[in-house]
Parts: C-alpha cells; sequence; structure tokens
C-alpha cells in the first residue's frame, strides 16, 4: 500500500503531507525533513528511486528506529518525481509496483493541473485544502481508488461544484442541490481503456 | 472582529517569513488564540475556517492541536452542509488519535451520512473511514453492516470507495473478513473496472497480510481479468498478486504461463512487462524441472539484461533490473553471472540507490572464484582510488589520503559530490558490512585463501573509517582459531599492526580501530611461538601510550605480554648463556616498568592483571638475579651438575633430583600458566546440544521446606560435612569417564581421612546418605574453610585428546572434509586449506537431537500469527464455492473439520493449532498417495 504523499519544494517546505499509516506528528516531520535532505541531495539524472543506508519508514508498531539497520523483509521504497520546484514524494511498501508508483505520481501531477489550470507552487500554497480533495479522488486509505485522469477529474469538478452550491445556498438542508457527478458530461466508461491512455500519454 | 481566512493566514505566515524567526513564531501564536476562539464559537462557517487553519499549521510547523480539537472536528463533520462537512472530515485523520471517546460521539454521524440516499454525500464519510477505522475496532465492529451494504450501492464510485474501506475495517475486525470475503468476491466481477481494480487491490493487500492460502480460490476471477482486461494498473495488481499465489499451488503456474509469455512480448508499457518479468521469478515459474523454464528464464534474464545495458537511458529501469536480478540469484546464478561486468559497473554509479541495489545484488552473487575480485573492487570503494589496498603500508598511506578527502574543507567541491557521497558514513558502515559478511558467508565457505581474508581484514580496519571494530576482532579470531596454518602469517602482520602507534592512535577515539588492535594482541599472545621477535613485540604492545587506551584493551594487552614472556623464557632456556641472562634481566625490568603505571590504576581489572604479573615478574627477577649463567652456550639436554642450588626453587620440580638445570627454573614459571589447553572454535550449536541432565528439576524447590526443616540437627552435627558431590549424568562415554575418575579420586581423601576421625566419618555417611538426593542442598560457608577440603578437591587435567575419538561428531567432521577434498580436487589444482568449520561440540551429542531442537525452534517461530493473518478463510469459502472449486480440494481437505475453525480465530492465535495442521496435511497427501 501507500504509505505516505508528500509534496515539497526545492526548499524543504512541505506543500502537502498526507500520511496514511499513523505516525506521531513528531515523527512525520523528521521524516519530511529526512526525505527532503536526501532527495535534495541527489544530482539531476539518476534514478526516480530512493535508496539510502539510513532511511528507515518507521512502521507504527515500532517505535525505536535503528538507524543504519534495514530490517529483515523491509520493502519501503520512496519513489519521487520532481516538477519544476516542487518534489512529489510517495512512500509504498512492495505491493506497489516500483514502474506503476511513478505513473500514478504523473496522473496526480495532471490532475492537480486540470484542476487548477496551470497548477503552481502558489496553488498548492493557497488551496492545500483542494490539494487533499484531489488527492482524495486517486487514492483512499492508502489503496489506489482511481488511475483515470478524466473520472478524477470529473469527481473533483462535481465536489466542488457542491461545495460551491452548499456554501451559496442558505438552506442549510442542500443536498437537493447536490450534484450527481456520473449524471452529467458522461465521462464514465473511459475507464476500460483509460490506464493504457495515461500510460501512453506519458510516453511509456 | 475581523476573522482570518486560512488565505490570509498564509499570506500572513508568508509576510512573516522573511522577517525574523522570533515574529514567525509570534504571529503563529497569535494566530492560533484566534483559531481557539472560532473553535469555541457557535458560528460554524468560521468553526469549520479554524478547523482548516489548524490542519494547515500542524502540516507546517510542529504545533500540538488545540486542547478539544478533535471535538470541535466531531461537530463540523455533523453539520448538514456539504463544504463544512467535507472540511470536518478532511481533518477528522489529522484529529483522532487513538480509540477516544470522539470516536464513539462520530458513529451515527458517520453511519447517517453512509446511507444518505444523496450520491455526492457518501464519498465523504468514506474518504476519512481508513484512517478512522484503524484506529478503532469498535467503530470498525459497528459500521462493518454499512459497508458491506454499500458493495452494492448502485453507483460504482461509492462501491469502490467502499471496497477499499473493508482492508482497514477488517483489519480491526478480523472476524468481519468470514462475513465479507463472499461479498468482496463479487465485486471482482463487478460490472465497473475501478470497482474491479480497488477489489484487486484490497485482496492484494489482504494476501500479502495473512498469505496467499485463502485467496487461492479466487484464482479463476483473477485469471478471467489476466486475460481479459486492459487497464495496465489492474494488470499490474493481478500479475503481482499470481506472484503471492503460485508458490502455494504449483498448477496455477501451468495455467499462467500462456498468459504472461504473451503480456511479455505484446505489452508496451515496461511497467508491466518488468512486473510479468518479476512474478515469473518471484513466483517460481522458473523451476528448471519444467521445460519451459529455463527459455523462460533466460527470456526474463535478458529483458532484465537489456534494462542493465541500457548506457545513458532509464537509470529507473537500471534500478528495478538489479533489484529483480537478486530474486533469479538463488535460482539462476550462472545466467546472473553473465552480467557481472554491468553490475560490477553499477557499483561505480554515481546514484546511491542503484550502488546500494548492486551491492545487494553483488553481495548474493559471491562465489569462490569472484569472491577476491568482488571484495577487493568493494575494498577499493572504501580507499580512495589512487591507493593500493593489498599491502599494508599502502594501507596507511591511503589512510592519510582519506584524513585528507573527508576533512571539511575539501568535500565543498561540487565536482565531488559523487565521492562524497560515496562517503556518506552510512553508506561506507553498509559497505564494510557487506563485505564482511560476504568474506565469512556461511562460515568462509567461498575463501579459497586465508592469507588473503586476514589481509582484507586489517585492511578494511584501516581504511574503513566506520565503527566495524568488533566485528572485525571476531573475525580475526575466528580464521586464526579455525585455520592453524594461517597463524603464522597473521601474527606477522599483525605484529606490524601493534607496531604503528598511528593506528593505535586513532583508534583511542573509539572509532572502531579498536577492534583489530584487541585481536592483534591477543593473537600475538596466544600464537607467541610465531613471532619473529617476541622483545619488540613487547616493547608494543606495552608502549608508552598504553594507558591512554580504554581498560578492556590495557588488561589485554598486561596478558598478552605475560604469554609472550612465559613462551620468549620457555624458548630462551634451551640456549642458555650470559647473554641470553642479561637479556632476560634488562627485559624483566622493562616489562616491570611497563606494568608499573597500571599498579595505581582506577580499573579493578587492569590493576589485578599488573598486581599479579609484577609479583611473579619479582620472582622471576630474584631467581634471576641469583643465577649465575654457564660460561658457554649448553643444550637443556646436557647434564651439567655444577650449577649452584636456587634459592626459592620449586619443591615440586618435575627435573630429576640429581642435577639442576643450566637456566633458571623460574623461566618456566609462566608458560604452563597459558599452554594447558588450547583453544578450537565452538560449534554453531554446541550450547543446545548439551543435554540437560536427567535429574536437573529446574522446578523442584532448592531446599526443601525452605530450608529450615534441617537446621536443628545439623548444628550439632560436624561442621566439616561434604557434600556428595554431584557429577550430573549423561554427556557420553567421556564424561562418564571423567566422573569416574572425579569419584575415584574422592574416595581416596576419604579414606585418607577417616582412619583418623572415625566417628566423624561415621555421621558424615548417614547424612550423605540423607543428602544424596538433594544436589541442591545449601552448605554453611564455614565448611569450605576446613583444611582436609582440599585433599578433596579432585584437580584432574581436562585432556580430551583422549577423548576424541569417542565424538562422534568430531568423525564426521573429518570425513566430511575429506570428502570436500576430494570433490575440490577433481575440481581445481589447489584444495582448499584445511579448517576447522564446524568448530566442537560437547561429547554425546549428535547431529540429530540439534536438527530436533531447531526444528523445535523453527515451530515456535511459525506461530506469530496474529491479527487479520490469523483467519483462515479456506473452510468458509470451500462452502461459497461455485463450480470451479474442485482444482483446490485439498486446500479444503485440511479444514473440513468445522469445529476446529472455531480454534483458528484471531482471538486464539497459537502454534500448536498451526502445528497440527500441518500434520493433518501431511497425512492427508500420504493417503492420496
Amino acid at each position: 500500500m501507500i504509505h505516505a504523499v508528500l509534496i515539497f519544494n526545492t526548499h524543504g517546505k512541505p506543500r502537502l503531507s498526507k500520511f496514511f499509516t499513523p505516525l506521531p506528528p513528531l515523527v512525520q516531520q523528521s521524516l519530511i525533513s529526512q526525505i527532503f535532505s536526501l532527495i535534495s541531495d541527489r544530482p539531476a539524472g539518476v534514478c526516480n528511486f530512493l535508496d539510502a543506508p539510513d532511511l528507515v519508514f518507521p512502521t507504527p508498531g515500532s517505535t525505536i528506529v535503528e538507524k543504519g539497520k534495514r530490517k529483515e523483509g523491509d520493502d519501503t521504497r520512496v519513489i519521487y518525481r520532481h516538477y519544476a520546484t516542487l518534489y512529489f514524494v510517495f512512500v509504498v511498501d512492495g505491493a506497489e509496483s516500483e514502474l506503476g508508483i511513478l505513473d500514478l505520481i504523473q496522473v496526480f501531477v495532471e490532475s492537480l493541473d486540470r484542476s487548477f489550470e496551470n497548477v503552481c507552487e502558489l496553488d498548492l500554497i493557497f488551496h492545500f485544502d483542494e490539494v487533499h480533495h484531489v488527492l482524495s479522488e486517486i487514492i483512499q486509505g492508502g489503496l489506489v481508488l482511481e488511475t483515470n485522469i478524466n473520472e478524477i477529474s470529473a469527481c473533483v469538478q462535481a465536489a466542488s461544484r457542491n461545495r460551491k452550491a452548499s456554501a451559496a445556498s442558505s438552506n442549510p438542508l442542500i443536498p437537493s442541490v447536490l450534484a450527481v457527478p456520473g449524471a452529467r458530461g458522461g465521462s464514465r466508461g473511459g475507464s476500460a481503456d483509460g490506464a493504457r491512455r495515461w500510460l501512453a500519454s506519458i510516453g511509456v | 472582529m475581523f476573522e482570518r481566512t486560512l488565505q490570509d493566514l498564509i499570506r500572513g505566515l508568508r509576510a512573516h517569513k522573511a522577517s525574523s524567526k522570533a515574529q514567525e513564531d509570534a504571529f503563529i501564536a497569535e494566530a492560533m488564540v484566534e483559531i481557539r476562539e472560532e473553535l469555541r464559537g457557535k458560528d460554524m462557517a468560521l468553526k469549520a475556517e479554524g478547523v482548516l487553519k489548524i490542519c494547515y499549521l500542524m502540516m507546517l510547523y510542529p504545533i500540538p492541536a488545540p486542547p478539544e480539537f478533535a471535538f470541535h472536528v466531531v461537530e463540523v463533520m455533523s453539520s448538514p452542509r456539504y463544504h463544512l462537512k467535507q472540511i470536518g472530515y478532511l481533518a477528522a485523520p489529522m484529529a483522532f488519535s487513538g480509540d477516544t471517546e470522539e470516536v464513539v460521539l462520530t458513529v451515527n454521524g458517520i453511519k447517517k451520512d453512509l446511507m444518505s440516499p444523496h450520491v455526492p454525500l457518501p464519498p465523504l464519510p468514506l474518504t476519512a473511514l481508513p484512517h478512522l477505522l484503524s484506529l478503532s475496532p469498535s467503530l470498525s465492529t459497528a459500521l462493518h453492516p454499512d459497508l458491506l451494504h454499500l458493495l452494492t450501492h448502485s453507483s460504482p464510485r461509492i462501491r469502490k470507495r467502499a471496497v477499499l474501506c473493508l482492508l482497514p475495517c477488517w483489519e480491526a475486525f478480523p472476524e468481519g473478513l468470514r462475513e465479507g470475503f463472499p461479498r468482496l468476491r463479487e465485486r471482482l466481477q463487478d460490472s465497473d473496472q475501478g470497482v474491479v481494480g480497488a477489489t484487486v487491490g484490497v485482496v492484494m493487500e489482504l494476501a500479502r497480510r495473512q498469505g496467499g492460502k485463502n485467496y487461492l480460490p479466487l484464482a479463476p476471477e483473477l485469471f478471467g481479468i489476466l486475460t481479459g482486461s486492459t487497464n495496465n494498473w489492474m494488470l499490474i495488481k493481478v500479475v503481482k498478486l499470481f506472484a503471492i499465489l503460485t508458490p502455494l499451488e504449483p498448477r496455477l503456474v501451468r495455467k499462467l504461463l500462456p498468459p504472461i509469455t504473451s503480456l511479455i512480448s505484446s505489452t508496451s508499457a515496461i511497467s508491466l512487462l518488468y512486473e510479468c518479468v518479476r512474478t515469473c521469478i518471484v513466483g517460481g515459474m522458473l523451476d528448471p524441472d519444467r521445460a519451459e523454464g529455463e527459455a523462460l528464464a533466460r527470456v526474463c534474464v535478458e529483458k532484465l539484461g537489456g534494462y542493465l545495458r541500457d548506457e545513458g537511458g532509464d537509470q529507473n529501469l537500471r534500478y528495478i533490473a538489479l533489484l529483480a536480478m537478486v530474486k533469479i540469484i538463488p535460482t539462476h546464478p550462472s545466467m546472473v553471472a553473465e552480467y557481472q561486468d554491468e553490475i560490477m559497473e553499477s557499483l561505480d554509479d554515481p546514484d546511491v540507490s542503484i550502488r546500494m541495489r548492486a551491492l545487494e545484488l553483488v553481495t548474493s552473487m559471491v562465489d569462490r572464484d569472484n569472491l577476491q575480485t568482488i571484495a577487493d573492487q568493494l575494498l577499493s570503494h572504501l580507499a580512495p582510488p589512487e591507493s593500493n589496498t593489498s599491502t599494508l603500508p599502502s594501507a596507511v598511506a591511503s589512510l592519510t589520503a582519506i584524513a585528507n578527502q573527508l576533512s571539511p574543507t575539501a568535500s565543498k567541491d561540487p565536482a565531488t559530490t559523487s565521492t562524497s557521497v560515496s562517503l556518506s558514513p552510512a553508506y561506507r558502515l553498509l559497505l564494510t558490512q557487506k563485505l564482511l559478511s560476504i568474506v565469512s558467508y556461511d562460515t568462509y565457505v567461498n575463501v579459497t585463501d586465508f592469507e588473503w581474508v586476514i589481509s582484507v581484514l586489517i585492511d578494511v580496519a584501516y581504511v574503513s573509517h566506520v565503527d566495524v571494530g568488533q566485528e572485525i576482532k571476531r573475525l580475526v579470531l575466528d580464521v586464526v582459531g579455525r585455520v592453524k596454518s594461517v597463524r603464522q602469517y597473521a601474527v606477522g602482520v599483525l605484529e606490524k599492526v601493534l607496531a604503528d602507534e598511528e593506528f593505535r592512535d586513532r583508534g583511542r577515539d573509539g572509532t572502531g580501530e579498536d577492534g583489530l588492535i584487541e585481536a592483534a594482541i591477543w593473537v600475538c599472545g596466544e600464537y607467541s611461538s610465531y613471532l619473529s621477535s617476541p622483545l619488540s613485540a613487547i616493547s608494543s604492545i606495552l608502549s608508552p601510550t598504553l594507558h591512554l587506551s580504554s581498560s578492556c584493551l590495557i588488561s589485554l594487552s598486561l596478558h598478552a605480554a605475560a604469554k609472550i614472556f612465559g613462551h620468549y623464557a620457555a624458548s630462551t632456556s634451551s640456549s642458555w648463556s650470559s647473554d641470553k641472562h642479561e637479556e632476560c634481566k634488562a627485559l624483566v625490568t622493562s616489562i616491570k616498568s611497563g606494568l608499573e603505571p597500571f599498579l595505581s590504576t582506577g580499573d579493578i581489572e587492569v590493576q589485578e592483571r599488573a598486581f599479579e604479573f609484577t609479583q611473579l615478574l619479582n620472582f622471576v627477577q630474584a631467581d634471576l638475579t641469583n643465577h649465575v649463567p654457564p660460561s658457554k652456550t649448553i643444550s637443556s639436554s646436557s647434564p651439567i651438575s655444577d650449577i649452584p642450588e636456587i634459592e626459592g626453587g620449586f619443591a615440586d620440580s618435575d627435573l630429576p633430583k640429581d642435577g639442576n638445570p643450566p637456566y633458571p627454573k623460574s623461566l618456566f614459571l609462566f608458560e604452563p600458566l597459558f599452554t594447558s589447553h588450547e583453544l578450537n572454535a565452538v560449534a554453531y550449536k554446541a550450547q543446545e546440544a548439551v543435554r540437560i541432565p536427567e535429574e536437573l528439576d529446574l522446578d523442584l524447590e532448592i531446599v526443601p521446606q525452605g530450608g529450615f526443616g534441617d537446621l536443628s540437627d545439623e548444628d550439632e552435627e560436624s561442621e566439616e560435612e561434604k557434600p556428595a558431590i554431584d557429577l550430573g549424568e549423561g554427556g557420553g562415554e567421556g564424561m562418564e569417564e571423567l566422573r569416574r575418575v572425579l569419584r575415584e579420586q574422592e574416595k581416596k581423601g576419604k579414606r585418607r581421612e577417616g582412619e583418623t576421625k572415625e566417628e566423624r566419618a561415621k555421621r558424615r555417611a548417614a547424612r550423605k546418605a540423607k543428602h544424596k538426593d538433594d544436589p541442591y542442598y545449601l552448605y554453611d560457608k564455614n565448611e569450605d574453610a576446613q583444611e582436609d577440603d582440599i585433599d578433596e578437591i579432585p584437580i584432574v587435567k581436562l585432556d580430551d585428546s583422549e577423548l576424541a575419538p569417542l565424538d562422534p561428531t568430531s568423525i564426521s567432521t573429518k570425513s566430511k572434509s575429506k570428502n570436500r577434498n576430494k570433490e575440490k580436487q577433481k575440481k581445481e589444482k589447489a584444495p582448499p586449506p584445511e579448517f576447522d568449520r564446524t568448530g566442537e561440540l560437547p561429547e554425546g551429542s549428535t547431529s540429530t537431537n540439534i536438527e530436533q531442537n531447531s526444528k523445535e525452534v523453527n515451530d515456535d517461530a511459525d506461530k506469530a500469527v496474529d491479527g487479520l493473518a490469523g483467519i483462515d478463510l479456506t473452510s468458509h469459502t470451500s462452502t461459497s464455492n461455485r463450480g470451479s472449486s474442485s482444482r483446490f480440494e485439498e486446500y479444503k481437505e485440511a479444514d473440513e473439520d468445522e469445529s476446529r475453525k472455531n480454534d483458528d480465530l484471531p482471538a486464539t492465535p497459537t502454534a500448536e493449532i498451526e502445528v497440527v495442521k500441518v500434520k493433518r496435511k501431511k497425512k492427508g497427501d500420504k493417503k492420496k498417495k
């Protein structure tokens, strides 16, 4: 499963942190800074997988993390992509395909791009809740929910319409106004060949 | 009051970022006060905004959540407005941290939202649920029926979210899996591809957590997806899932091979291709017994090799190629070996991720032929390239080179980034550990030249700059102990190490070099006969800077110096002359002066050794001063009678009475202290092989009735009572022999005494009879102080040379090593050096009882089955199987007993049940045959 999704900029400022494995806040913060310092040290043109001898992703059960000692069978990997001023980092375990996650990061970024229209770092700073909503359409509880960009952006748009309608309405019993995402646009049904399309679109 | 929105807060933070840290902190503190007010207020919109702001601040700064934060979040969650509710559910995972009362408060609200007829509402709680469910088993139990209900919701979006929620729900509430599993199975054939994808993901996670056994019945559905779907993400998941399932059901392999081979040849997505290759490897499809296995392995290795060779291409592909090759090594080492050059190149890659994978791969591909090349290359990574690592002096030179490179001024140069990465302490440590482990792998099975091993170990200690001292010490001692032929060489080089003051100096910083020095000191002391110059060895061991070292090192040094002196003194006696006399006197004086600083040291161990040693040396010195050396060199065999009597000589000397030797007898004072018993390696399982004596009952009271019962009559009896010596039983013939000797000696002593104290002896006999069976009887201290005890303590020399032929293991070892020699000679000219791989085992232990022991240990290891992993679905699914179940019959057979099912619940994750099951299965197999 996916343990964590992180976005931070090239100065190490977190723009999004979502941990699907519950960890104490202090551990989260130290992990972010540790991953950042390791990633920012890496030169351009190296692979997108971060392997460092002293990086251990703490599992909820083990509070004491021995540095420099990898546990047997620990298959946690840090997979990241670098876009302009931002690093997108996924911490995953062996159930995920390494290359598949790379493509998923691309899907995430494209979805953000669609919902913000030419996304830049400032968008993520001022709309961190929106980023969370987009992410929640792709990953839920550490498992991948949807990989089709059209479907993802349809859901994101529907949710934001619902939010606007709910905020604008004086009537608190709003559900009647709520839009049903599947009902309009007819963007549904693309998921069968969708993943192949998104894989092809990024040249894999 | 003006309310700050999230945007305002962020703007404010950015404005204050430029100014000082203190101002930023002040701004945050101010904002927190405001937020707390907003949270406490009545306005739900303000409250939600406050919650959102807290979430933002918590993401950026290590700020604790304000008190009652979770409670406020619950309020926002229960707001009827969609946009506020969404904020509440967004904040919920951050706010809740355990099975708190707030979680209980949410149950009804969540239930209501889940069951809402308005389609946009249920996804909100479903988004937050995985986190909440994993925190609270009670919530999982309460919501499980609702989640199952949502599995058949009309909207596929809600169906797939509900499916994903099942995983955390079942983790917290494992019993739910039984009820929910058929429902999950139905989702595998859902009309919506997204739902199927989510279901596959959940099955994958379940199979990873509890083993694939429960999910074998899903194979037909999964197979259908594999052949029918075109969604790459889903195909990857299914292929990965089959990698877990195939090792459990070998017949699946035959079924899977055609579709997977066609995927490999047809797909354009490298990620899918890679996963297919990986599944072939991990899923055991490359079985060399199968005809197509070999060909498939060839295809896989070629694909991976192609990624690896792709120079200037995708680094990611090189990384995963290395990753997958590790898996293929155990079955097809020769195919991977074809790419050895590329793999070795990857060790030099500037990317530390690739280097680490290459390191792992290289470690697993080590064999007898390439060990030295690989180890040398790893060593060259530790040392800068210009240095030659094979000889000791150059290692010293390289050390200074590294010291220069490591200095902070030199490493700032951006051009050297890659080398500075390779020198990062954690990577060096890993590299060094791997290097040591490949050398010592499986008790040096790949080593052909042990002198090389010693030199590598010394080089590592010199250039590694990481704290592996204890490991190096262990290996040096291990090699020297096991391999007799290497001792001379080892002593030779280690002698030089001892003389290296600079190296010692480095070791004092606690960076690990001490380990090698400790080993060197011990080896030089123990095998002092190989020393080229005992005198200089002593002087370098008792170096003037020794007092700066750790006390452990000092006490080792003192002891080693004593050993070397003992050997020197004994060997010098054979060519005794006046020159030697002077030399010896000078040596004693210099050792004594070297010991002097330690006579008053704080460490008790060091002080004690220094005192003992000094006292003995005083004796030798007095003897030497009184000794008049012969005018000419003599050999020890020639009898010379005109040597004057020596003061303080030994009364019980072994030498013939008719004359004294030409040398002072005290020369032989030291040597016997250290050489009576040769040290050998102890076998890995020797401790397990020691049988517990049958009469040893650990539950028995040590003293019956708490030791008070016998006190009255004990007082009347003699204080000199001696206990019957409990010699134990068992341990094989050797031990029996030893016991017999001890008993005889004991009897002798008694007889002597019995004549003088007849009466007492009688009482003693009576008492002895009384306590004969009580080995734990505690005796008064005074008894031991009696003089007659000394006679009765049987001291025998424990000589296992005569016991050795009785030892079955030693015989088998010899024959084994002979066999190995034969094999070896067939293979290549140079036989491997003789060395003691197995080590000593206690007498009478057989290999079978060791195996039994280890089997018991394994059984214990198997029992770590807990929670979700403890759920066994096979019995359950057997009832719900439709049609295609016949293939998996044997898995059900083990669980036909319905009553057993209940024992398998996670509440009782016991080992016994697991073990019993295994046995039953075996029986079933036999019946079939």
